[in-house]
């Protein structure tokens, strides 16, 4: 096991791959706690609830048709079921990788005057995180 | 992006200014106006998959003698916004070069520096590239 850097991740949404036009990625998973703390007890007890999850992804602007960032995400606003794939150590047998549905929520284009266009992404994780390895 | 093909496509753009001399390789001696294209400082993977690079490219204006009165204001049309003589009107134009995306120029520091032991007045343009990685 080795630590692994962050410039060999791939983001796919659908089956457009987008890795080359991202730079920064999160995966944020969570889960609901249900307090069931009772008399008698000295600390606070929880029971586990449903899973949650956040994706956010952002790069570089790109107005390169069909395949470019904003022709690829801003159609999914709003739109349920799209799969996204992303494989944090880069594609591989065995490497880790995540697939689950997601609806995009929010899309931003971002304009600096001295500095290249960005877009970001934040999605809602719709249902399991299949984090089998590829 | 290719070093050679970007400074060379840099270069022709430049000579497009009248009485420009533009050189994109080392040279010894120099008769002002003398534009020298300098190789870039390079920053890799600006996102995933080897997308995107960016360089920071030096190109150095030799305006003429320290001592020379006129140095100053032969400068001037070089360093303005806009013009004939523009070094910002001259490179920052969008989809025409063939070897990156964008080309901004950022900005403009001045210096003696010397050829052949006579220090000449000199400007040194920061252009900032971006294209594509692979």
């Amino acid at each position: 096991m080795a630590k692994q850097h962050g410039k060999r991740t791939v983001i796919k949404v659908g089956a457009a791959d987008l890795s080359t036009y991202t730079n920064a990625s999160e995966l944020e998973r969570t889960a609901d706690s249900h307090d069931t703390t009772t008399y008698g007890n000295d600390a606070h007890r929880y029971n586990g609830g449903l899973l949650d999850g956040k994706f956010k992804m952002s790069g570089l602007y790109d107005n390169t048709a069909v395949s470019g960032p904003r022709a690829v995400l801003e159609p999914l606003l709003g739109v349920d079921g799209t799969v996204i794939t992303r494989q944090p150590e880069g594609t591989g047998t065995g490497k880790a990788q995540d697939v689950f549905s997601a609806v995009l929520n929010t899309y931003v284009e971002s304009n600096p005057v001295a500095d290249m266009v960005t877009w970001s992404a934040e999605w809602s994780v719709d249902g399991d995180v299949n984090s089998a390895p590829q | 992006m290719n070093i050679d093909t970007v400074m060379t496509e840099v270069a022709v753009l430049l000579r497009l200014i009248p009485n420009l001399r533009v050189f994109d390789y080392p040279i010894s001696t120099v008769e002002p106006p003398t534009a020298l294209v300098s190789l870039p400082e390079i920053t890799f993977d600006l996102t995933y998959g080897r997308g995107s690079d960016k360089f920071a490219l030096p190109v150095l204006l030799v305006i003429g003698k320290v001592v020379d009165r006129a140095a100053r204001a032969n400068l001037a049309p070089y360093v303005a916004g806009s013009g004939p003589r523009s070094f910002k009107a001259a490179l920052e134009l969008p989809d025409v070069y063939a070897s990156f995306d964008t080309l901004e120029v950022q900005t403009c520091t001045f210096d003696v520096v010397e050829f052949g032991a006579i220090e000449y007045l000199a400007g040194t343009f920061m252009l900032d590239i971006t294209g594509d990685g692979a």
